[in-house]
């Protein structure tokens, strides 16, 4: 009977202080690096409010702490393996990236297949502020573009990190992200010239 | 202002919403409740796996076993690498075509063209499993695809999308179950067998599809009637609307609990569920 080999690091359950109340802003800095044996709830208390900012962003207020959580228990099954990661934190935003993108496209290609058979608009465009608008249509850019928008703008990471997050070149993230910027431009601000 | 200084705005508004966020201890504690939970549940259902395959117990085993314990960021064959599916750690792309999903019990299915292998798929709420995963036909004007569900619960009949917990939970029973929706007009139920696993199959389609119930399926702004739903993953509803056919195929999978494969297409004509079978013949649970 096949079995991953067994952890040498200490078993995460035994590690938490669940009475220690030290919230974590996502303000801190992020340098995406965790040191070789920290213990899992270290990185949970840092990375958790960055990865809910990137769901929020991704896939609506709605989800995003689900959806954090799920890539942090991800995070947390494979913690063996992945707290070797050059990047665990950037792994973990990548598994983040890619569960809130395909949540919203499942729904999307819903709505897609009733707008067509009702010709109406999918979704009730519902009013709110410019920021908030600006994620609607993020979220309705193509998978990888809205990753990569997603992990440069909703946490202000460099392309080289988003490329590593994303498991691709930086080429690749220059060019998604330009895509990106001229698809939202034609959307949110059709007269603009400027957004290149 | 360009976009990329409005980006950079969104960005940091979104940030500063989130910072000092509140609960993250609170957060921690629920994840490991629900790990634990989950640690519990697998090994009931090993139990279950071990009874029902009493005679080919180390086979049933040794094949679950096998699958989860497989990195799901293995790096795919070459040839069979894509961009989406095979970076999502809820899967195993294997050659040949061959996806493996790490449902509750694993299922491997061969997706080819015309079916997409860009799967959607859907997880439950908070707890990072894999329940439900789809492929969508790249060929067809209308909406066609297969979608596999583990877990999930017939809902009540009067178009609210809540479980009712008078319905049945096996395979041939669910399908009987669909069979009498009132709403639905249905063929006969039919023994399908999945590989060594017993299915049954009715194929349905709304009787009056202009006259949906007060339902959102999913949130979205649509009516439908639903007829399965998935509670532990965010609600997450398979029903019938408008022009819809199609065939729920009921599967007893020793340990997963109530599991259907859904194919199903748009345009009144059921020309598209043949081809959808191809995807269905290929399905086979570690279970199984």
């Amino acid at each position: 009977m096949a079995r991953r080999r067994a952890t040498t690091q200490p078993d995460p359950l035994r590690l938490i202080d669940v009475g220690g109340g030290d919230s974590v802003g996502v303000g801190e800095p992020a340098d995406g690096q965790i040191a070789v044996g920290e213990p899992f709830d270290a990185f949970y208390r840092r990375e958790f409010p960055r990865l809910v900012v990137l769901a929020h962003g991704l896939a609506g207020q709605a989800l995003a702490f689900d959806l954090a959580q799920e890539a942090m228990i991800v995070a947390f099954r494979r913690w063996d393996e992945v707290q070797n990661f050059d990047s665990a934190s950037g792994w973990v935003r990548g598994v983040c990236a890619h569960t809130a993108v395909s949540a919203v496209r499942r729904r999307l290609a819903e709505a897609r297949a009733i707008a067509r058979l009702r010709a109406r608009p999918a979704f009730h465009q519902a009013e709110g502020d410019a920021d908030e608008e600006f994620w609607r249509e993020v979220r309705r850019l193509p998978r990888r573009q809205a990753q990569v928008v997603g992990l440069h703008y909703a946490l202000d990471m460099s392309v080289a990190d988003v490329a590593a997050a994303l498991g691709c070149a930086e080429g690749s993230v220059k060019a998604q992200l330009f895509k990106a910027r001229r698809t939202l431009a034609a959307r949110l601000a059709p007269d603009d010239e400027e957004w290149q | 202002m360009t976009i990329d200084q409005r980006a950079r705005t969104a960005g940091a508004t979104l940030r500063s919403a989130h910072v000092d966020e509140p609960g993250v201890s609170e957060s921690y504690q629920r994840l490991l409740v629900t790990i634990h939970r989950r640690a519990r549940m697998r090994v009931i259902a090993a139990g279950v796996v071990l009874a029902a395959a009493a005679g080919g117990i180390g086979t049933a085993l040794s094949r679950v076993d096998d699958v989860a314990a497989r990195p799901a960021r293995e790096p795919p064959a070459a040839s069979a690498r894509v961009e989406g599916t095979c970076e999502q750690p809820f899967f195993h792309c294997g050659g040949g075509s061959r996806i493996t999903m790490s449902l509750p019990v694993p299922a491997t299915w061969i997706v080819k063209p015309p079916f997409s292998r860009d799967l959607h798929f859907v997880t439950e709420a908070g707890r990072g499993q894999l329940v439900l995963a789809e492929s969508h036909r790249k060929d067809t004007a209308q909406p066609a695809g297969v979608t596999v569900a583990e877990g999930v619960r017939a809902t009540k009949a009067d178009h609210l999308a809540d479980v009712d917990p008078t319905a049945p939970t096996h395979a041939r029973a669910l399908a009987e179950w669909v069979s009498r929706r009132p709403f639905l007009r249905s063929g006969s139920v039919q023994r399908t067998p999945l590989g060594r696993l017993p299915a049954w199959t009715v194929q349905v389609q709304l009787r009056a599809p202009g006259r949906l119930g007060v339902a959102d399926c999913n949130q979205l702004t649509i009516r439908c009637m639903p007829v399965l739903m998935m509670p532990d993953a965010a609600s997450t509803v398979l029903g019938a609307w408008g022009s819809m056919i199609a065939r729920y195929t009921f599967v007893d999978v020793p340990g997963a609990g109530p599991t259907v494969v859904w194919s199903w297409t748009f345009g009144h004509s059921d020309h598209a569920l043949e081809r959808n079978q191809s995807l269905i013949d290929s399905l086979r649970f570690a279970a199984g």
